[in-house]
């Protein structure tokens, strides 16, 4: 009785700490109710935290918090954090800490000098965000942190599908609080999991097909499974692409490909993204049209290839499927192919092979996919007595036969190991260290400090870091027995609400 | 001793010839050649065998499906096929070397831009000397909107063949002159990303399309590297 009791006083006490520490208003400057707050998935939570403010700059946070959401909620009249203004609750938490220049900055945060741009990157320690989360009764859809520094530094955030959590992360100095800009466009990477439609300067004639030469490297790991990877990627049995993981891999506004849907699905008609660009690279990545937030007038393909307090079609598409039917999928997860092996003779004493599904949607931040169907299929071979009048001789029938399962995805990351190898080093410095502190890759703080400190020719093997990334790619075993024959197989999605179409029959041959 | 050698050899050749020629013919309809076939043995057999390959499927949990058996046609890339299906089929997969010359047609027939596009991409991704050729081909043969999608899959490195056309064929030709800058694009690219492809035949270039290549060269070298 004494325990039950302990225990109440202590969730009170919890309780009473939770409504004291955190501030809650809506973006259409109401107060949030209680009952709406324990819905997350249709009032979305921006839980706006400070870093380098002391004790005594407590009003200034305020201030820099209450410029954040005046911006966001009078951004444009067609502008998600506008148009839904009533439905996201900013709530704030008064963490003092040490100054910007100090080493005793909340979260660890610090203001370094940017890779790409002349100015300063902001950084800090992501696992103590994700601490912070996981010790307070919150759901949130992004966390802001603001920087108390005067210092001109370039915003950025992290996509929820590239720190693998529900939220992302976006870090924005206190001036850039008064930017309508920033405040929806960084949301839009850390809430809504868009990437960058604009073309970084420089990179106009970047083609981020270039990337896939790095491919055998990515899926090799120590040991024989890490072996056995690469020599099969280098063949051109699988198919990984460095290209469709950086671009094609859950947010949606970006593809690798002029036509997304890489099936037919009845009923559902599928986007075609017009122009070329995006997600840094001037060539091999595409987006829909129309002038919107994530775009800029660097590189313009068409009039209506440019910035906007707007969206495009494809982006109207997610924003309602966040606000308005969170629970329901806005389309099928058809972004699909069968990534492997291809049509050449497999030699596998074993009795099963693996087959590899590329799915762009796989790591969907609002529609992950829930299952695949497998189908596989193959010609038996029936050996009978044919008659020709009265001669019978030995022959052969077919028949098709197929079999299915559905399986669950399963995480599958890999690792990008910096290497020598293939001179590709400048190409991995650039992905870790330029991207990933400029934009958008969930990659700590000190790895990156480390990574960024040394030119391509002072890196050396035994110090640089591998990067890890979650990949589009499910691996499905299929326990053949059949040798030299030629076996069919297929696959489709469940998002939970849309099936996708079925990818097109491909083939391999069993030999051994 | 030899004899029993000799017959025994004799009847396996007959019996892989057989197999061999059904395999070839039996694939779009297998109902047509059953008539001849004597059913009931047929039955007892196709128990036994459909019991031991079906065994590990069943045991792993899979179960029976009801599919038609796929058209070996557009499994093929049959340019002929239906174009619609046909652009599903290569958006959904990924290719061989055998397949090269199917994709190749695909472009050069089917009506469609997005057939074409997406014949063009999966060239595009494989590797080899024989992809190289046929987009250097299907460049020469298209029109401008699609000769930009396939210039995009060009991978110029030394001496390749790719090298040797982008320079030759397109910087040197004026009449080609629409092309140049994206050409130079992707020759300052490669240059910068696998810096050990110094492309010598470069010095082949008018001192003019040299200047514009140094400037992209120094405009990526310095977004990528500073």
């Amino acid at each position: 009785m004494l325990k039950l009791s302990l225990i109440i006083i202590c969730l009170l006490i919890s309780t009473l700490v939770y409504s004291t520490s955190l501030t809650c208003i809506t973006g259409g400057g109401a107060s949030c109710n209680e009952v709406e707050l324990s819905q997350p998935k249709l009032f979305k939570q921006i839980v706006v935290l400070p870093t380098g403010y002391q004790e005594h700059e407590k009003e200034k946070f305020i201030k820099d918090f209450n410029s954040f959401v005046a911006n966001m909620s009078s951004a444009g009249e067609n502008v998600y954090s506008q148009i839904h203004k009533d439905q996201i609750f900013y709530i704030y938490k008064w963490i003092p800490g040490g100054g910007m220049e100090s080493k005793e900055t909340t979260f660890d945060a610090e203001v370094l000098p940017h890779p790409i741009r002349k100015n300063f990157g902001l950084v800090l320690n992501q696992n103590k965000i994700h601490e912070f989360v996981d010790n307070h009764d919150i759901s949130p859809w992004a966390i802001t942190v603001i920087f108390n520094t005067d210092k001109s530094a370039t915003a950025n955030a992290k996509p929820p599908t590239f720190i693998q959590k529900k939220y992302g992360i976006l870090l924005m100095t206190a001036a850039q609080s008064n930017s309508s800009y920033i405040g929806t466009h960084e949301v839009a990477h850390a809430a809504l999991d868009f990437l960058d439609e604009y073309v970084e300067a420089g990179f106009e004639n970047l083609n981020i097909l270039l990337m896939n030469k790095l491919s055998a490297m990515a899926v090799y790991e120590k040991g024989w499974k890490g072996f056995k990877m690469f020599f099969h990627q280098i063949r051109g049995n699988y198919r990984i692409n460095i290209s469709d993981i950086l671009a094609s891999n859950g947010p949606e506004n970006i593809d690798t490909t002029k036509f997304p849907s890489r099936v037919i699905t009845d009923g559902y008609t599928p986007n075609i993204f017009e122009y070329e660009g995006g997600m840094f690279f001037g060539k091999g990545t595409f987006h829909d049209r129309g002038n919107n937030l994530m775009n800029s007038n660097r590189v313009k393909r068409g009039k209506d290839d440019g910035f906007g307090y707007d969206h495009s079609e494809s982006q109207k598409s997610i924003i309602e499927q966040a606000f308005v039917y969170p629970e329901i999928a806005n389309r099928p997860n058809d972004r699909i192919r069968n990534a492997g092996p291809v049509g050449k003779l497999r030699f596998s004493i074993k009795k099963d092979i693996n087959l590899l599904l590329f799915d762009g949607d796989k790591n969907h931040h609002f529609h992950p996919t829930k299952s695949y169907d497998v189908q596989v299929g193959w010609y038996e071979r029936t050996w009978g007595w044919c008659k020709k009048s009265f001669i019978k001789y030995p022959c052969r029938s077919k028949k098709w036969t197929s079999f299915e399962k559905t399986f669950n995805p399963t995480i599958l990351n890999i690792s990008l190991k910096m290497s020598k190898l293939y001179g590709t080093s400048k190409v991995l410095l650039f992905l870790g260290c330029r991207m990933g502190v400029a934009k958008i890759f969930g990659v700590d703080k000190e790895l990156l400090k480390r990574f960024c400190q040394h030119s391509v020719d002072t890196l050396a093997d035994a110090f640089v870091p591998t990067l890890e990334f979650m990949t589009p790619y499910q691996f499905v075993n299929v326990p053949v027995t059949q040798h030299f024959t030629k076996y069919y197989w297929r696959f489709r999605t469940d998002n939970g609400t849309f099936q996708s179409g079925w990818t097109g029959w491909t083939k391999f041959t069993k030999a051994l | 001793m030899k004899k029993i050698i000799i017959t025994l050899s004799l009847l396996t050749f007959v019996l892989v010839y057989l197999s061999k020629s059904k395999d070839e013919k039996i694939v779009l309809d297998t109902n047509k050649k059953k008539s001849s076939l004597d059913i009931t043995t047929n039955r007892e057999v196709l128990k036994t065998i459909l019991k031991k390959s079906t065994k590990q499927f069943t045991n792993q949990g899979w179960k029976q499906a009801v599919t038609t058996a796929p058209d070996d046609n557009l499994v093929n890339l049959s340019p002929n096929f239906d174009e619609k299906l046909l652009a599903n089929q290569i958006s959904s997969n990924i290719f061989s070397e055998n397949d090269l010359e199917h994709l190749y047609q695909i472009v050069l027939t089917s009506k469609e831009y997005k057939t074409k596009f997406l014949a063009i991409e999966a060239i595009g991704e494989m590797e080899g000397i024989k992809r190289d050729k046929l987009l250097i081909e299907l460049f020469q043969q298209s029109k401008d909107k699609l000769k930009k999608d396939i210039l995009r899959h060009f991978r110029p490195t030394e001496n390749n063949q790719a090298a040797k056309f982008i320079i030759n064929n397109i910087l040197l030709n004026v009449d080609e002159h629409k092309f140049h800058s994206d050409a130079l694009d992707l020759l300052a690219s490669n240059q910068v990303f696998f810096a050990d492809n110094d492309i010598k035949l470069i010095n082949k270039l008018p001192v003019h399309l040299k200047k514009i290549l140094n400037t992209k060269i120094s405009s990526v070298k310095s977004a990528l590297l500073n």
